[in-house]
């Protein structure tokens, strides 16, 4: 079945596409996921969310851009929700902050399960902001509106972040001034999250 | 993103090409049951439920007439005219009795006749009736009756009791009597036309007959109480007499086009939802129609019942970008050669499309009310009149397709499952305030009818984030038609 037989299949309510599309777009969805939540449990249910909600709004996509863009898409707003819904029940001095990560190895070379680990020990704020900007590719405004904070908010949090992956991974030179930046973002992390709320 | 450096790109690539794997079997099981798969219903068409609906109601509106009317002519009202002794009818208003002459038989008639009812005349015998210039004074009428061979005259005299709500004879209408032979003739009786009979002088001069009986509109409606015939009555054609009823069935049928006004309101105060979403929904051009039953009065009120169909549209317009990140096979670099020749080299190349375009989406709904309204007819000249109403409805049944604003993804969204349409409450109350004009040939009507509807009544899910309220104007071509008319 091609992609655009299920869906077309998808929007006719047929079972046998909408489950090749899950067949086909669970481990993409899941990842989206996994680069945003970071508890697993979370991540499953925001898999499944982003799916039943592609499937069910598949009516508004209209074929002009690439389905998997527009997969991306809804799941990355799926996950933006539920982060949103999630930290409405955790106060800020809830907030787990995981130990920073250090690759202790010199290397230049990124492995996926390093970068996971990395990503895991950000506070949310800037894990969402790095993936946007530099997964997803949306612009500084476009975070600022997802995320409803402002542009330059955006900006801070992703060149924040940027260092951060230097510091982290030893790609940069200049380690103090990536601890100074690494540990601000902690105590600006809890000032943002009240106005994510 | 333009300026990332290489170990950017490569952390963006890494998060990019990463990929886990998941048991899809195992999450198809757990997703399965909230997947919009069932098998859609085998909904009927909606017109198939509205002109049934409109069928019933316009059978069961039409077999109430019959019914009516089949009652009204059962009743032994009118005029019963008969060759026998005294038939006295209990819902008679003017009793038409014969009393005897001196040389006359025994035999009595009674003349009956109510405000609301067909009248006959029934007889056994060809008779003849006769007026010779009866006074009439005070409603009360003399008349003589001719048998087979003699001048009813010479049998028997007339007398009209006249009760505190009967009416004249001179208030008959014309057209209530339009059968009757009506003609002057000297004929079989002119040998005792000159005789006085208890007090009445009668006539003895030879008149035109007159055949049109319109001609004697002018006789009855000017209250005179000479009439300066005699009328002669065919019995074998029995005569309908019409009384003018004080209320009158109409049926109407109104047809046009509608403008909603839609309000939207956050009923949730910590909403995530932006509200200026809202601003950019607007009404659309829709269709409403109502088919009416009722009665009106002689002084133009009308109480009528209605069932009344609406098609309400309301059009979101929106500017969406969507940015996309696609690999497409490109010239990633060009060689230039020792010749000076430029060769493009292909290869991947990442390209972010910006795609903007404007989006409208529709909602649409479709009400069936019933209702009740009272309206006056206020006659402006000879035949348009000015009608202003006013009429409450129950809407029955609501059916709603198209968007909606979901909080979830901030935007509209499609509702095309029942488990996703927030639009459940289609039972309320709505106001209808109207003024028409109406053009009057005949039996039918015709005019043009504009109308508000105000609708205060929340049609959303009770729970849901947002309230939602619409009112409507609308135009609407109106035919009407009374059969009693």
């Amino acid at each position: 079945m091609t992609e655009a037989d299920f869906i077309s299949g998808c929007k006719r309510g047929e079972e046998a596409a909408c489950k090749a599309l899950v067949n086909a777009y669970s481990g993409y969805i899941y990842t989206i996921c996994k680069r945003y939540v970071k508890d697993e449990m979370m991540v499953k249910d925001c898999m499944q969310e982003s799916l039943i909600q592609i499937i069910r709004k598949i009516d508004l996509y209209e074929e002009r851009g690439k389905f998997k863009s527009w997969v991306s898409t809804v799941t990355v707003k799926k996950c933006l929700d539920i982060l949103r819904k999630e930290k409405r029940h955790l106060s800020s001095d809830m907030e787990i902050v995981s130990e920073p990560f250090i690759n202790e190895s010199v290397s230049h070379s990124l492995n996926a399960q390093d970068v996971m680990r990395f990503l895991d020990t950000l506070p949310d704020q800037y894990r969402i902001a790095i993936n946007m900007f530099l997964v997803e590719g949306y612009s500084h405004k476009e975070i600022g509106k997802k995320l409803q904070i402002s542009e330059s908010s955006s900006r801070s949090l992703v060149s924040r972040g940027r260092k951060m992956i230097m510091k982290s991974f030893n790609l940069d030179d200049d380690k103090s001034e990536s601890d100074a930046m690494y540990k601000a973002p902690l105590s600006g992390f809890k000032k943002k999250m009240v106005s994510f709320e | 993103m333009n300026n990332l450096n290489n170990q950017e790109e490569a952390f963006r690539r890494v998060l990019q090409e990463m990929n886990f794997e998941v048991d899809t079997s195992q999450v198809w099981r757990d997703i399965k049951e909230q997947l919009p798969i069932t098998d859609k219903k085998e909904r009927k068409p909606f017109w198939l439920y509205f002109f049934g609906l409109s069928g019933i109601f316009f059978l069961s509106s039409f077999a109430l007439y019959v019914v009516m009317n089949d009652a009204q002519e059962r009743v032994p009202n009118g005029i019963s005219f008969r060759t026998v002794d005294t038939i006295n009818s209990t819902l008679t208003n003017q009793k038409f009795i014969s009393k005897p002459l001196a040389n006359s038989s025994n035999k009595e008639m009674t003349f009956s006749n109510t405000n609301n009812s067909n009248s006959l005349i029934n007889t056994t015998n060809r008779s003849q009736l006769r007026t010779y210039g009866s006074s009439l004074e005070n409603d009360s009428a003399n008349f003589n009756q001719a048998n087979n061979t003699k001048p009813l005259s010479l049998q028997s005299n007339l007398d009209i009791e006249q009760n505190s709500t009967s009416k004249s004879v001179s208030e008959f209408r014309t057209d209530d009597i339009s059968s009757v032979s009506i003609f002057n003739d000297s004929g079989p009786t002119n040998d005792k036309q000159s005789e006085v009979l208890s007090g009445l002088s009668f006539i003895d001069e030879e008149l035109e007959p007159i055949f049109n009986v319109n001609h004697l509109n002018h006789l009855y409606n000017t209250g005179s109480n000479k009439i300066p015939m005699y009328l002669e009555c065919d019995f074998n054609i029995h005569p309908i007499i019409q009384d003018v009823s004080p209320l009158r069935l109409f049926f109407s049928f109104n047809s046009g086009v509608n403008y909603g006004f839609s309000t939207n309101v956050l009923s949730e105060l910590n909403s995530e939802f932006d509200a200026n979403e809202f601003s950019k929904e607007s009404g659309r051009v829709g269709l409403s129609s109502d088919f009416n039953v009722g009665i009106e009065s002689r002084n133009g009120w009308r109480f009528f019942g209605s069932v009344a169909y609406d098609y309400d549209v309301f059009n979101y317009s929106n500017n969406e970008t969507v940015i996309s990140q696609e690999v497409e096979i490109g010239t990633t670099s060009i060689h230039i050669n020792s010749a000076g020749q430029s060769v493009p080299m292909s290869g991947n190349v990442e390209v972010t499309r910006t795609t903007a375009f404007d989006i409208s989406h529709h909602r649409r709904h479709h009400d069936i009310a019933v209702g009740i309204g009272v309206a006056k007819r206020l006659s402006v000249c000879k035949r348009f009149s000015i009608v202003p109403q006013i009429r409450a409805l129950y809407n029955v049944n609501r059916n709603s397709s198209g968007y909606f604003f979901d909080e979830a993804s901030n935007t509209i969204t499609k509702f095309d499952s029942s488990a996703l349409n927030p639009y459940t409450s289609d039972k309320f109350l709505k106001y209808n305030l109207g003024l028409g004009l109406d053009y009057s040939i005949g039996k039918m009507s015709f005019g043009l009818i504009s109308s508000y509807t105000y609708n205060p009544n929340n049609y959303i899910a009770d729970n849901f984030f947002y309230r939602s309220t619409s009112d409507r104007v609308d135009l609407k071509l109106s035919v009407s038609y009374y059969p009693q008319w």
